[in-house]
Order: C-alpha cells, then structure tokens, then sequence
C-alpha cells in the first residue's frame, strides 16, 4: 500500500482540483458531442460518460448543464413514452448548436494540438 | 408516495431531502429552469433506485447513490456558468433591450390580476412560477384524514368516508413545489401534468390547522362534477423532525443488531453510545451476550413493533433517545421482543444506549 506524506497529499490534492475544474469546463463540449450522435437522455448520457475514462462525471451534474444549453438555444427536448416508466425526455442539438459545436470543436482541436506542440518544444 | 417498506421510506426521505437542496440552491442562484433540473434529477433517482437490486436496498447504498449525484450546490454553479458567460458579454443594446421587457412585465404583473376573471390564473408554466405567492402556513407535510363532498361537512374524529384514503399525505415544499406531481402557489394547488389548478381553503378547528384541497379529477373537469374535498391536517415540525429522527434512530439500531446478530459482540460494544460503554465494559457485555444472545441462534426475522421518541429513559441522562421494539424470531426462541435504545449523541449519530431482549 503507497503511504502519502504531507506533501505528496498536498500535490495530490491539487491535482484532483485541476482535474476537476478541467472536467467542469469541458462538460459543455462533451455533452454536445454526445447529442451528435443523435438524440439521448440524461441517463443514458450519464451512462456513456462513466464508461470513458478521465471523463467521471457525478451524475447530477449533467441536468444543470443540458438546462442550460436549452436556454442557449444549442439543445431541444421533448418527451417519449418508455416501456419501462413514466414519459423520458430526450435531448437533441439544435441547428444552432450544430453551428457552435462544430466551432468548439476547431477550437477544441487548436488549443490540443497547441499544448501537443508545447510539450514538444516548439 | 406513502409506503410500508421501512428502506423505500428512508430512501424516499432522502430523496425529497437531496432534490429540496437542490431546489433551495438553484432558487438561491435564481434559476428560471429550477422546476425541470428537479425533475429530471427526480427521475434519474428514481431510476436508480429501481435498478437496484431488492437486497441492496439499504442505508449505504442509498448514500451512495445520492454521493454519486454530486452536492447540490454544484447544480447552481452548473447551471449558473453560462449565465455568468453570458452577462459578461452583453451589449448596451441588450441591457436596453431587456429593461424594456422587464418594464413590460412589471406593468404586466401589476396588473395581471385585474384583468384576469376572479379566480383565474394564467396557464402557463413559466407565468405561474412567476406569480408565486408564498403561504408559510401551507409549507410542511400534511396526512389525509378524511375525503368529504362538503368542506363544512368535516368533523374531525368522525370519518365520514369509510374507503381507503388515495391521496396519504402531501408535503408542501417553500419554494412552490411538493414531494408529488403539484406545484402550488398562495391559494392554489396545481396539477403539473395537466395543469389544473385547485383552490385551497385553510381552516382551524380546535386549534388544528387543516386544509381542503378540492380533487379535480376527470367527473369534475370533464364531466363538470362538483368536487370532493381530501381533508388533510397538518403534522406539526416537532412531529416531523421526531419522525425523521425515528426513523434514523431505527436505521443504526438495525445496523447494530447486526453485529450482534454476527456474533460480533466487540464491535458491538464499540460502536454503542459512549454512555453505555462508560456504564458497562467491554468484557461485561461480552459475557451477557455469551448467556443470552447466543443460545437464542441465528435470528430468523425482524421487524418493528413499535418506536417512541423520549427524552428521557429510566437510569439514562436526560437526552434525545428512540425507544424501538423488534418482534424477533430466533433459531432458539420462536418469539422474542428485542428493545433497542438508541440515543443521540453530539456527533450527530444515533447508537444504541441500551438493549434487552424479551
């Protein structure tokens, strides 16, 4: 079993905390690149989500943010009948939000291949 | 909404918790969707809760449930970023723009009720949350005691309809939601699915708050039916908070009973209340469980008889204790009364200050 000093534990907290923050500003762009694929719950999303790896989310953190991508008029929802409860409400990408992620995504794709290009010098 | 099943309550009970948190969080941060992040949190709850297995339906697993969910003051600051981003990037133009609309539904507010029909309130959604009224008296949990055609034909004690009561009990929560399918506002219940609203009456009888909640089924608003009333009384917050505390109090006994159960008798003395382990050591509690518990055998079932809530019990200081019986089958003795006592220590955690078995 590792034993962590004080310090070890510091730097391992600080870690935690940036991949956290990291996660939570990436969520906007991981769940529209979710909807591309086609409509999905919350659930489900959720479900994806635990299944890719650094991409943990907790699980109640995907309503506030798919509620909030509505406001901005990037996702639309609607309801289904399930077979195995009440009505569930799916989410889509709107037109507008084909437009802004398809931008997210170049600038995803610059500012990846910007730290590739760092970590390498140059 | 009402069960006999001591975990579907307790996960019931921290279900309505963890979503009030989120609502009061989400409300705090003046968000417009609070009512919809809440119900598809709700939904995603209850689904979770379905998947799991009837075994692992317990204390801890509903922890951990609600854990994964994330604290709720992370939903404010989800839901709040892209508002934040968004101020930030507004023009003056914007600000115009929007201090014209909300001049507009300013004047609108004022004057929507007069020029709404007495009675009448808007039908939509969105409008409806923004004309919440608060009513203080109304928030809080109420039971059904009775379903009457008349409001004044109510006379508490005597129970005119003799069925089984639909509608067990309603808790109305502050920021105009409840633990069912109804939002409400001062005055009004209203029905999310359909959108019918029922007019609330409040009325104090003997000293006891009641309210009448008019049932608007399909005889009323299709076929025009006058409406029944369910009569509902209020449980008053020191019966709530007991309530609660009971049913925490009976979850540790629970828990404990099963390190006796295991044989565990050490860990047992370990994690009772700290009065008892002053008052009985650790070699002395073995020993009686060694004469008395273990030639019962292996427990074959258990189940509440009855828990009180005290203040008081004999030879203990004075404090908050749960007074819980058990109907106990063991191997050894087909029926046996187990009585567990736990108490609330300053932790906050409830453990077991005393037990005796029948």
């Amino acid at each position: 079993m590792a034993v962590l000093n004080g310090e070890d534990l510091d730097r391992d907290m600080n870690l935690e905390n940036w991949q956290t923050q990291l996660r939570k500003g990436l969520l906007d762009i991981v769940v529209l690149n979710l909807l591309r694929h086609g409509p999905s719950h919350g659930y489900e999303m959720v479900q994806t989500m635990k299944r890719v790896e650094g991409l943990k989310i907790r699980e109640g953190n995907i309503y506030p943010i798919l509620s909030r991508l509505q406001t901005e008029g990037l996702v639309a929802s609607y309801s289904e009948p399930s077979s195995d409860g009440p009505p569930r409400k799916y989410f889509q990408l709107t037109a507008t939000g084909e437009k802004v992620l398809s931008e997210m995504n170049v600038h995803w794709d610059r500012i990846a291949e910007s730290i590739r290009r760092i970590r390498k010098g140059i | 909404m009402n069960s006999e099943n001591p975990h579907e309550k307790n996960w019931h009970r921290l279900k309505e918790q963890y979503l009030q948190e989120i609502e009061e969080a989400l409300i705090d941060s003046s968000q417009p969707n609070t009512e919809g992040i809440v119900a598809d949190v709700r939904f995603h709850l209850d689904r979770r809760y379905a998947e799991l297995p009837a075994d692992e339906r317990n204390w801890e697993n509903f922890q951990k449930i609600i854990t994964q969910m994330g604290p709720p003051s992370e939903y404010a600051e989800l839901a709040g970023e892209g508002k934040k981003v968004t101020a930030s990037r507004v023009s003056t133009n914007y600000v115009v723009v929007m201090a014209v609309i909300l001049a507009a539904l300013t004047a609108g507010l004022i004057l929507l009720p007069l020029l709404l029909p007495q009675g009448q309130l808007p039908t939509w959604t969105d409008k409806i949350r923004s004309v919440i009224e608060k009513d203080p008296e109304l928030v809080g949990k109420w039971v059904s005691v009775d379903f009457v055609s008349e409001v004044d034909e109510f006379r508490p004690g005597e129970r005119q309809w003799q069925g089984d009561l639909f509608l067990k009990e309603l808790t109305f929560n502050p920021g105009g939601t409840t633990d069912c399918g109804f939002s409400w506002t001062k005055g009004w219940i209203i029905d999310r699915n359909s959108d019918v609203r029922a007019k609330y009456e409040m009325r104090r009888i003997n000293s006891v708050a009641y309210l009448f909640f008019p049932w608007l089924s399909g005889d009323v608003t299709i076929r025009g039916m006058q409406p029944k009333y369910y009569v509902l009384k209020k449980v008053s917050q020191v019966e709530t908070q007991q309530a609660g505390e009971q049913v925490a109090a009976i979850e540790a006994a629970e828990c404990w009973l099963q390190l006796v159960d295991d044989g565990a008798y050490g860990q047992s003395w370990m994690q009772a209340a700290e009065f008892f382990r002053k008052n009985v050591t650790e070699q002395m509690w073995n020993s009686s469980l060694e004469g008395i518990r273990r030639p019962l055998g292996k427990m074959l079932s258990r189940k509440v008889k009855s828990s009180r809530y005290s203040t008081e019990v004999p030879g203990g200081p004075d404090g908050q204790y749960v007074i819980i019986q058990f109907e106990t089958s063991f191997e050894n003795k087909s029926r046996a009364v187990e009585t567990v006592t736990p108490m609330l220590e300053p932790d906050g955690r409830w453990r077991v200050s005393g037990y005796y078995i029948k």
